[in-house]
């Protein structure tokens, strides 16, 4: 089976968060920068397939040349080879943008499956791997929870589908699935993991090699303002050390919310 | 394109889902600054319950498109049926609630379109402007769609509450041609598993998140369940790396609750995690990081080391018991 596992670098979890200058993103220097939460479970959802029924796993990234840090450390895990689209300009790209750039990457390799996290730490729109499906007329879903061969280039997928319901299908290949986080145990990548990660063969393009119609690369939404919420809610902030403010809070909750 | 908006109302159990009918509270908000007309759409095999609940949630028009191939859901069928719709309506926006069934469809019939996919959104200017959440919840992004593109937006669960629909709409029943789909099988639908853990019903409730550090660490929610004679809940995270069991887990994929007192410890306030708590009476949230969107709920807040706070805050438990 031929798998293509698509990553992308967030800033990582922890990571504080300014506001740039520009008003219209965040300040990007010196953020620590981590392969998306979800993207981790698709990668190891991707190395269990290949070693269940054989076959290879391709890692695609689209971003800048920081980027490669994330490349590294999938190839580290066991992919067997990279592709990277190297752009800046994409990083806040709107979903459609960056599938039609996924969907040229990949046309003519040929992928029986590609796995995405089923969204990104920073955007969040939750819609490439949808929209990827769709402009290459594959099948596709959403939220899963497990996938597994069956017979006859099909596959068995188990998907999150509404509050507390689980939905089993089977699909025929080629097909696209976003993955949900925690459905696996994420493996670390071994020593000889990393010292091999160097010597595979990583593929990089440049947007403009992937000759897109500007049709394709014109985003149909722009981010024009971020910023912190203005707090709405009547959100009472406690001060003082961690002693006092505990006393406080014990207090407010007795007599002013008489929840205790 | 036409000055409309057409509503994806969607159906679960011969039923008109919640969330749709907070699709139709922002439609009609949404219809007098645009001076738009509403049309809701609603999709299934049998819809004679639906039909009426979904004509009192207001607009002009009702479509009811009935067909066997649309029950069970299966995106093929729902994104044949709703590009035949559009192209019938041609409205300028489509609106459906972000459930996890329309995450599935909604981005590939926006694709089909070609049009402006704005999901998860949280609220609309006046300027036609959305606001919807970045990095983690933790940005409110201002989102604008580009010009003379249909627009396909998605609302967040909650962000519109529901409230008295004025008018009633006028029902018509729409034909739709599925004879080009090859649906997917589906095999089942199941209740995910329900734990004995039953949270619903406490009154009290801590819970706990990333931030708590380990498993080893995650005591310290249990210690301070104790205390508070609460029960304990966790975030996604938490039950991820199996520092607890999965039934703990509150939110979008998990328990929804709505108890007197929730306290959150070292949880930052995903959505996933809010729209399963927000409900809750008095929400106590203690993180170190001031910026973390679960203080946007809460009525107290402690900016802090919730390791250093909360040992505090069982001995002034015990204090006041004695």
């Amino acid at each position: 089976m031929k798998i293509l596992c698509c990553v992308k670098q967030v800033p990582e979890k922890d990571a504080r968060i300014r506001v740039a200058d520009s008003g219209d993103w965040i300040h990007s220097e010196g953020l620590a920068v981590a392969i998306s939460e979800c993207d981790r479970y698709a990668v190891e959802a991707a190395l269990r397939l290949k070693e269940a029924v054989d076959g290879e796993v391709a890692v695609l990234l689209v971003g800048g040349e920081q980027g490669s840090k994330s490349v590294k450390e999938a190839l580290a895990m066991g992919c067997d080879r990279a592709i990277h689209v190297i752009t800046d300009e994409l990083t806040r790209s709107d979903p459609f943008v960056i599938s039609k750039v996924l969907a040229k990457a990949v046309e003519d390799e040929g992928f029986d499956l590609v796995l995405t996290g089923q969204q990104s730490d920073d955007l969040g729109y939750n819609a490439v791997g949808q929209m990827l499906a769709q402009h290459l007329g594959m099948s596709h879903a959403q939220i899963v929870l497990s996938v597994d061969p069956v017979e006859d280039g099909r596959i068995r997928v188990s998907h999150e589908l509404d509050n507390a319901l689980i939905e089993t299908i089977e699909l025929s290949l080629p097909a696209v699935l976003g993955v949900q986080s925690g459905i696996n145990d994420v493996r670390y990548a071994s020593l000889k993991g990393i010292m091999q990660a160097n010597s595979k063969p990583q593929k990089k393009v440049t947007l403009e090699e992937l000759d897109l119609s500007a049709e394709d690369l014109t985003p149909k939404l722009r981010i024009e303002k971020v910023g912190f919420p203005v707090r709405t809610s009547q959100a009472e902030m406690i001060e003082g050390d961690a002693a006092a403010a505990a006393r406080t809070l014990v207090d407010k909750l007795r007599t002013e919310a008489k929840v205790l | 394109m036409n000055n409309k908006i057409l509503v994806v109302a969607e159906v679960r159990d011969g039923a008109l889902k919640g969330i749709s009918k907070e699709a139709m509270v922002f439609a009609a908000a949404a219809s007098n600054s645009l001076s738009a007309e509403v049309v809701s759409v609603a999709l299934g095999a049998d819809l004679s319950q639906v039909a009426p609940a979904l004509a009192a949630c207001g607009g002009r028009r009702s479509l009811q498109v009935e067909d066997p191939g649309l029950d069970p859901y299966t995106p093929e069928a729902y994104v044949e049926a709703l590009s035949q719709v559009i192209s019938k309506e041609d409205p300028a926006m489509v609106v459906i609630g972000h459930s996890y069934q329309a995450m599935d469809f909604f981005p590939r019939l926006a694709a089909a379109h070609g049009g402006a996919l704005v999901p998860d959104v949280t609220a609309m200017d006046a300027d036609g402007a959305f606001t919807r959440k970045v990095i983690n919840g933790k940005l409110d992004a201002r989102t604008v769609p580009a010009e003379g593109v249909r627009i396909f937006v998605s609302l967040q669960q909650g962000a519109f509450p529901v409230t008295e629909f004025s008018g009633e709409a006028q029902v018509e029943s729409c034909s739709v041609d599925l004879s080009g789909v090859t649906p997917r099988k589906v095999i089942e639908i199941a209740p995910a598993e329900v734990g004995e853990v039953d949270l619903a019903a406490a009154e009290k409730i801590v819970s706990g998140g990333r931030g708590v550090g380990d498993k080893d660490k995650f005591q310290i929610v249990f210690d301070l369940a104790e205390a508070m004679g609460a029960a304990v809940g966790a975030s996604r995270p938490p039950c991820d790396a199996e520092w607890v069991e999965h039934q703990r887990q509150i939110g979008s994929s998990g328990q929804v609750v709505a108890p007197k007192l929730y306290v959150a410890l070292g949880i930052s306030g995903a959505i996933q995690h809010l729209v399963g708590m927000r409900g809750s009476q008095c929400i106590v949230a203690i993180n170190k990081d001031p910026n973390a969107a679960i203080f946007q709920e809460a009525t107290y807040g402690i900016v802090g080391d919730l390791h250093e706070v909360v040992p505090e805050l069982i001995a002034a438990l015990n204090e006041a018991k004695e």
